[in-house]
């Protein structure tokens, strides 16, 4: 064999240090914009306030134990968890339906469904707010119709009526894919079986197909729920001021009183009713399997 | 299928709730188009008064232009950004990938309201508020982990022999990846970027919290403006963004399908 | 290895881990310049590892790699000059056929004309002239095949690697494909490696066939010597069927099986033992010349066109025959008395328990 050349290795890049290199930008705005700011929040929460604004850098549990003593902090807390199930449980409601029609359809009727359920989340909050004003105020189209049949007109705006029927809708687009995605268990032929088998719709839909899609369900109130806690456009703009909820009093404790310590442990609050809606999801999910 | 024929009142029900679903989108073209002083539906007489009204808004106009530059600087940077941290987490191995990952796209699971505020108290000592370069980098924490993920799954979803056989062909590691491997994420690029636009230019939560009479957004604008009063005025803002957005929705479903941009 | 024809390509001690997995031990492997090699195996044998190591796609932990009398292991894949064909095609779809084909010539600094004219000679190789405007999601598996081998071939390489080209096309496009890569391959005097799990296309289309186990080498021969003289028993097995009976080797050298003495071309220590026979090797009835003889009663027939199977019950063991269909005798019928026959050099002896 004539002589082989040989070659030392050449310097190479190293898979960690281009890693590293690489990463480097999306690592510092997550660390500048996220990491930081939400320590920083929990660290603010044991600050003290000064009247006028000002903040004195200290560790005290002042804020968390005015919080949990105080009547209307405590309300507030209940009342928001409690409306954000309601609203989480007419979601599902009306979402279900579609959400099982959707999951039948087929081809370019599907698309154009799954489109039209879609397109309302790409639309600002803001905007499907105001158009819940306009239909909801006092002289709109569903207070005249009620009108219109002889019952007593109701008051729908600015109040949690208002906010209720906003909100749920807000939150179906949501809901329904989650529903989908957890529809993917539900083969058409099972259920004929069960029809097969005698089963009436009826019971078909409880005995069968509700069980199945109990994964999507759970998923989606999840979602919904943690979503509707931290709500704050519509509670605000459909609420005038009237409907009191945790996310509204963090804006107006932060922008408005200027108490940022008060603001921040409020904010814990949101992420300990989270971490419990987190904690009953994984439960639920654990019974189900 | 016999079975599968929907029944009729089920068809009723979906269509009821499909209209209750779509009524505040739909709803604001026809009142966009009033003639009244105030909101009413329907209204008594047509004109195009309140089109009118807006382009005659400074304040609005402004706040518009505000909004297109930001989400347009914020699209690009998220772009830039994110498609080379795609490609580290689909193309290279190394401890903690998944970790990191997770962590990168975590601002998705905080609620909005609670991240405005943290980054509200921290920019104040920074003195980025009510700045463009605050606004920028605050909407970037948002809109990375979409263009992460969007990337990341398209990255993941391509054939990695074609890379391979543009390197046995003599291609250097980064001829392959500019005439390789980001021509053929060219879909998922285009779909990020509509998602990061769409976020960027509707974001309002956060963006409240750090705008001011200095400088502010559409969104922010709108809200204001519905919060003091509600005339027609913002059903033709509301027209004219839906409308944007349609067009946002119609590239991405061109460049890649919708479906598959959203179903993650 | 033969003194005459040069050396190309030469794996030294190739060893290869993934992690803590050691998929290649140690591997020593030469080709020679201009000839095609098979590497044949199971899947998870290692031969697509291999395969990958010579490109550079896998790093090895440890040995050589000498590419014309040039150590090339520490080389970056993209100066290595090897075309590869694989599996998926790879074609890159944001460019149309003449774009992918004229890739690695401008890679090579090619002038535009030249490289367009070079792309448009390899595509006229494997006649797709005419679709050089078409993008590869427009033409058929079988044409993009062809695309991908253009490809491979026009950066004229030093050698052609071929991924298990064949796996994704139909029956009849295989046998098409095989008789043209190999013509391609013999016009153009290139050496090839072509990894495959497909024993026809190892034994038909190649000079040299290197069958593969658990990362290690069973056999490098040519197609005859794999297929007559297999190494292993495991060879044996893979490449082309066989009987398998237990036997024995006594003290005197004496060989056992099915009941009887049988003779065979091979020694072998005493002790337990695999004898081997290849079905289509066995006569039956005509026996007059046969080394080994043995009876047996006809258990099972099948009927497979040209040919038959019989399966044949001998002491306990089941044997089976397959013969080519005759009209100048009796047909068998189940539960016949038959002889069996077959030669020395047909008797494959290996130690017993070897899979």
């Amino acid at each position: 064999m004539s002589a082989v050349s040989a070659s030392a290795p050449p310097r190479q890049w190293r898979d960690g240090e281009l890693a590293i290199l690489l990463l480097l930008p999306i690592a510092l705005i997550n660390a500048i914009g996220f990491i930081l700011p939400v320590l920083n929040l929990a660290r603010y929460s044991f600050n003290r306030s000064r009247i006028g604004g000002g903040i004195e850098t200290v560790f005290t549990w002042e804020n968390w134990a005015g919080l949990l003593s105080d009547r209307f902090y405590l309300e507030l807390v209940f009342n928001s968890v409690w409306i954000s199930l309601a609203i989480t449980l007419t979601t599902l409601i009306a979402s279900y339906p579609i959400a099982l029609y959707l999951h039948r359809a087929s081809g370019a009727w599907r698309t154009f469904l799954t489109v039209l359920v879609i397109s309302p989340l790409l639309t600002s909050a803001v905007v499907r707010t105001y158009g819940w004003i306009a239909i909801l105020i006092d002289d709109g189209p569903v207070v005249s119709a009620i009108k219109a049949v002889g019952l007593p007109a109701p008051s729908l705006m600015f109040n949690i009526k208002g906010v209720f029927i906003g909100l749920t809708e807000i939150l179906m687009p949501y809901m329904i894919l989650a529903l989908m995605a957890g529809f993917g268990r539900l083969d058409p032929r099972v259920e004929e079986a069960a029809r097969t088998l005698g089963a009436t719709p009826a019971r078909t839909f409880t005995k069968v197909i509700l069980p199945l899609t109990l994964p999507g369900i759970a998923l989606g109130c999840l979602l919904c729920f943690v979503l509707a806690v931290s709500s704050f456009i519509t509670p605000k703009l459909m609420g005038g001021g009237r409907v009191f909820l945790l996310a509204t009093e963090i804006y107006d404790q932060a922008i408005v009183t200027l108490n940022w310590p008060l603001a921040s442990t409020l904010s814990m609050l949101v992420l300990i009713v989270f971490g419990a809606a987190l904690w009953a999801y994984s439960v639920v999910l654990r019974r189900l399997d | 299928m016999e079975i599968h024929k929907t029944s009729w009142p089920m068809r009723i029900l979906v269509f009821v709730l499909f209209i209750y679903l779509l009524a505040p989108v739909i709803l604001v073209f026809p009142l966009s188009f009033s003639g009244d002083q105030v909101l009413r539906f329907p209204p008594t007489f047509w004109s195009t008064r309140w089109y009118s009204a807006l382009f005659a808004n400074n304040q609005m106009l402004k706040a518009f232009w505000t909004s297109l530059s930001l989400a347009a600087i914020v699209t690009v940077l998220s772009i830039v950004i994110a498609v080379p941290a795609a490609w580290v987490m689909t193309r290279l191995r190394f401890a903690g990938r998944d970790l990191l990952f997770n962590l990168f796209t975590a601002p998705l699971l905080l609620p909005t309201i609670v991240l405005g505020l943290a980054i509200l108290i921290v920019f104040a000592s920074f003195g980025l508020l009510a700045t463009m370069q605050g606004l920028v980098f605050a909407h970037l924490v948002v809109t990375l982990p979409y263009a992460l993920r969007v990337l990341a799954v398209s990255l993941s979803t391509q054939d990695k022999a074609c890379e391979e056989a543009a390197r046995t062909l003599g291609a250097k590691p980064l001829t392959v990846f500019f005439r390789i491997t980001v021509p053929m994420l060219v879909p998922g690029i285009v779909a990020a970027a509509a998602l990061c636009f769409l976020v960027s230019f509707d974001e309002v939560v956060i963006t409240l919290f750090l705008t001011g009479p200095r400088i502010s957004t559409l969104p922010v604008e709108l809200y204001n403006y519905v919060y003091n009063q509600a005339d027609p005025l913002v059903a033709a803002a509301s027209a004219l963004l839906i409308l944007l957005t349609l067009g946002v929705i119609m590239i991405v479903e061109r460049a890649m399908g919708l479906g598959k941009a959203f179903v993650k | 290895m033969s003194s005459a024809p040069e050396e190309h390509l030469r794996l030294q001690e190739i060893g290869v881990s993934f992690g803590n997995v050691n998929v290649i031990p140690s591997l020593d492997l030469s080709v020679r310049k201009g000839e095609m090699v098979a590497f044949l195996g199971p899947s998870g044998c290692g031969k697509t590892t291999t395969l990958r190591v010579i490109a550079g796609l896998n790093k090895p932990s440890q040995g050589r790699i000498i590419v014309g009398g040039r150590d090339i292991t520490h080389l970056p894949i993209h100066d290595r000059d090897m075309g590869m064909v694989f599996q998926s095609y790879a074609l890159f779809p944001h460019m149309n056929v003449s774009r992918n084909v004229a890739f690695g010539l401008q890679m090579r600094k090619v002038s535009g004309r030249d490289a367009e004219a070079r792309a448009a000679q390899a595509l006229e190789m494997v006649q797709l002239g005419h679709l050089s405007h078409r993008k590869p999601k427009e033409l058929s598996g079988g044409q993009q095949q062809r695309v991908a081998l253009a490809r491979a071939l026009v950066i004229e390489p030093s050698i052609l690697l071929l991924d298990e080209p064949l796996s994704n096309l139909d029956a009849k496009l295989r046998d098409e494909m095989r008789v043209q890569i190999r013509a391609l391959q013999q016009q153009s005097g290139i050496t090839a490696v072509f990894v495959t799990h497909d024993q026809v296309e190892a034994l038909s289309m190649c000079d040299r066939v290197v069958v593969m186990r658990g990362g290690n080498v069973e056999q490098f021969g040519t197609p005859t010597e794999v297929y007559e003289r297999p190494a292993t028993a495991f060879v044996a097995n893979f490449v082309g069927r066989t009987n398998r009976l237990k036997g024995r080797i006594t003290s005197e050298g004496v060989l056992t099986a099915a009941g009887q003495q049988l003779r065979s071309a091979t020694t072998l220590a005493p002790g337990a033992v695999d004898v081997l026979v290849r079905p289509h090797r066995i006569r039956l009835q005509e026996t007059a010349d046969a080394a080994n003889e043995v009876q047996g009663t006809v258990s099972s027939i099948t009927f497979i066109g040209d040919l038959v199977q019989y399966g044949v019950r001998v002491d306990d063991e089941e044997v089976v025959v397959e013969e080519a269909t005759r009209r100048d005798r009796r047909p068998l019928a189940v539960s016949d008395k038959v002889t069996l026959g077959w030669s020395a050099e047909d008797t494959l002896v290996y130690p017993a328990g070897e899979k």
